[in-house]
């Protein structure tokens, strides 16, 4: 049996789809987090489950609903379960009706009940629908042996409009159609449904050309009047004073001081709170190597466990505590529902790079893999914007690029604020890369946003440490294979020279040859040295390999000459070209031009960045009295535009107020 | 009055402009004859609570929302 789960966006079908098949597919309190669909059997049954991405109503608009209405009508299912919020059953209860249209067997899942503003009449909602009903939760057990007997009584619902199109069915051909149903062919032509349209070859420019219904709006009014009959006295509904209040906070005069602290926040948390069991596993990296290197192993071997597998693994493996820290605090974000608000709030300011608040999304799940922030730009009905968003979104440092930042700064000794100025350094690239974009691009209509605000609710512990463990297991698998067939890889460059086999001296090894001859070119950023190109050679596989390779190169020490030019490093890091798993995903998701563009704008971003940090430190050595006078004048300005902002905005709310 | 220009916060959709794609999705998202609450209004947008649910409303859209201020 081959069963569909569909619904609006956001009402918990993934969640539902890894608790029946124990998965583990990425959930979260937003919108558009699935993007495309995954199947799987449900665990002990022969039934195979389809979770659709959401899908307000069968007329599609992004890539992403386009997938799921073509599985609804095409994919050939047993049933569909449509799955609903409790607080949202009118809406959601739009979609249940146009199922019903097209005559599809469902079963209706009413979700998130712990949330319930008020009573639920299930009993009563079931039979009014004609189909069978199951009520549950994240906190109530498995709905699993409920939903296999429901489906074993899935019907087509019952709907008291449908006569009214009767009119308009003889307009549709049921040779051009035959895979669908054609009264829903004819609602749905009713609509001026474009896809239909195209489909049947049908175009009906008035509504005198069917007869049967003298508004374009006719098939919407008749659905919501039937869910109104249907819901009325199913549900008891209350309002959410906790989202509103929260709203006032996150959304008010303070929403951008709130937004500010806590994003410095999570930086704070993720380095400080991460650096004691950082420290320690070290320590037993460390410990581990001086063991091999005293184990009396033949030089080669002890080379190859202590610097090619314990060192490479290990360093990148030292630094999990702050990349759990950063999983965990960004799941709480997204699972609280105030990602929705960052959104919103940035809203503004993406619609002058020709995007929307919706771009907020993707370039935060860049923090944790720029992979999982190219796919979710999906959600963005607009091509361009689309494309643009997907562009940029590899200069927002992952989770594989703070390994990096934490490992050298822990060693130089510098601050978790060089670790946050990173990553404001790859925001603003990204910014900046998208107002030249939008520059010398053809200009586009901008990505209008009519976008859902889901509630405030406390994050669910059993969401959140699903969320992360998958993103632990993932980063912890990449380690284990990439970085380990990498870190093997630079072990055997570094170390083995051609014709005179293992030399374990990497100043006369395959490697040095090519990264030598490339290291001219990074001598004005302050890293001119083989050992630092071939940690970046090695960093285009995986970037978590960048620092396994100098650990096997002996360490930040041989491969750094100064602190300008390990920070000068990290810079380049944060912005060069990204790994191969995020330049295919662009390839596939923006084409393979806009893959190699992104590389080369990559690389010249990174260089000059790098460029002119290392060569403002060199020239402030030089000249400190002037540089410190430079910046205290910079600094100065800056505070008084700033407070000129605030007082003319104040000074603007005030003149309204009046008004 | 459309829904952007309204400097009341409560009120009552009356009618749906924009584009064919736009009007369907507002159509399709029940805006018709619902009342709606404006929570926050920003320069290019607004956060509307249309009853079942919140949406952030871009300015394009609610200027393209007619209504009828209580």
């Amino acid at each position: 049996m081959k069963v569909a789960l569909c619904g609006n966006p956001n009402v918990g079908k993934t969640t539902l789809y890894n608790r029946l098949t124990r998965s583990d597919a990425p959930t979260g309190n937003w919108h558009g987090v699935t993007v495309d669909s995954v199947k799987k059997r449900i665990a002990g049954t022969d039934i195979t489950l389809v979770d659709l991405p959401g899908i307000y109503s069968l007329t599609a608009r992004s890539k992403e609903e386009e997938t799921t209405r073509d599985e609804v009508l095409f994919g050939g299912y047993d049933a569909v379960v449509c799955v609903a919020e409790v607080n949202n059953l009118r809406r959601n209860l739009y979609l249940f009706a146009q199922l019903g249209e097209c005559r599809r067997k469902v079963v209706l899942v009413v979700n998130m009940l712990d949330e319930a503003k008020g009573k639920v009449d299930l009993p009563l909602l079931a039979a009014r629908l004609g189909v069978p009903v199951v009520g549950t939760s994240e906190r109530m057990k498995s709905p699993k042996e409920e939903l296999l007997r429901a489906l074993q009584n899935a019907s087509a619902p019952k709907l008291d409009y449908l006569g009214e199109f009767d009119a308009v069915k003889p307009l549709v051909n049921s040779d051009k159609c035959a895979a669908i149903d054609p009264r829903f062919a004819a609602i749905k032509l009713c609509e001026r449904d474009a896809y239909i349209s195209d489909m049947t070859g049908i175009k009906l420019s008035s509504c005198a050309e069917c007869g049967a219904c003298e508004k374009l709006d006719l098939p919407a009014m008749r659905r919501y009047a039937y869910i109104d009959k249907i819901i009325s006295g199913v549900v008891e509904k209350r309002a959410d004073k906790r989202t509103e209040k929260l709203d006032g906070i996150t959304l008010g005069k303070f929403a951008l001081p709130v937004l500010f602290a806590v994003l410095a926040l999570v930086f704070v948390i993720t380095f400080e709170g991460g650096k004691p069991l950082s420290r320690l596993l070290q320590a037993g990296v460390d410990a581990a190597v001086n063991a091999v290197d005293n184990s009396g192993l033949q030089a080669v071997w002890r080379s190859l466990f202590g610097d090619g597998i314990i060192s490479s693994v290990g360093s990148v493996l030292a630094f999990l505590p702050q990349v759990c820290i950063l999983f965990v605090l960004t799941a709480l974000l997204q699972d609280s529902g105030y990602m929705s608000r960052v959104a919103f709030l940035s809203d503004g300011f993406f619609k002058r790079l020709g995007l929307s608040g919706r771009a907020a999304f993707s370039l935060v799940l860049g923090l944790g893999c720029s992979v999982t922030g190219i796919l979710s730009s999906r959600g963005s009905a607009n091509g361009s914007a689309r494309k643009r968003t997907a562009f940029v979104i590899p200069f927002v440092p992952c989770s594989a690029r703070l390994a990096v930042f934490t490992a050298l700064s822990a060693y130089f000794g510098l601050s978790g604020l060089v670790t946050f100025a990173l990553y404001m350094l790859g925001v603003i690239a990204a910014f900046a890369v998208l107002c030249v974009m939008r520059l010398f691009g053809k200009s586009e209509k901008s990505d209008e946003l009519l976008m859902e605000m889901p509630p405030f609710r406390l994050p669910s512990a059993r969401r959140v440490t699903m969320t992360v463990l998958g993103n632990v297991w993932a980063f912890i698998k990449r380690v284990g294979t990439v970085v380990l067939a990498v870190g093997l890889a630079m072990w055997a460059l570094n170390n083995f020279a051609i014709g005179a086999g293992f030399t374990g001296d990497a100043e006369n090894s395959i490697m040095s040859a090519t990264s030598n001859s490339l290291a001219p070119i990074f001598s004005p950023l302050g890293f001119g040295n083989g050992k630092a190109v071939s940690a970046l050679i090695s960093g285009i596989a995986a970037k978590e390999t960048v620092i396994s390779a100098i650990a096997s190169l002996g360490g930040a020490d041989a491969v750094f000459g100064s602190t300008a030019g390990a920070v000068s490093f990290m810079i380049f890091t944060c912005l060069y070209i990204p790994c191969v798993a995020t330049v295919a995903a662009l390839g596939k998701e923006a084409g393979a031009g806009y893959a190699a563009a992104s590389v080369a704008v990559h690389m010249l971003v990174a260089y000059l960045c790098s460029f002119l940090y290392y060569g403002s430190t060199q020239w402030i050595e030089t000249n400190v009295p002037l540089f410190a006078t430079v910046w205290s004048v910079i600094a100065a300005l800056l505070l008084a535009a700033v407070l000129y902002a605030t007082i003319k905005s104040v000074r603007q709310k005030k003149k309204a107020v009046v008004r | 009055m459309n829904l952007f220009d309204s400097t009341q916060k409560f009120g009552t959709i009356r009618a749906v402009g924009g584009d064919a794609d736009m009007h369907r999705r507002l159509v399709d998202m029940g805006l018709l004859g619902s009342n709606y609450c404006v929570r926050v209004r920003k320069r290019g947008a607004l956060l509307v609570d249309y009853g079942d649910f919140c949406a952030v409303t871009d300015k394009a859209v609610a200027e393209r929302i007619t209504v009828k201020e209580l």
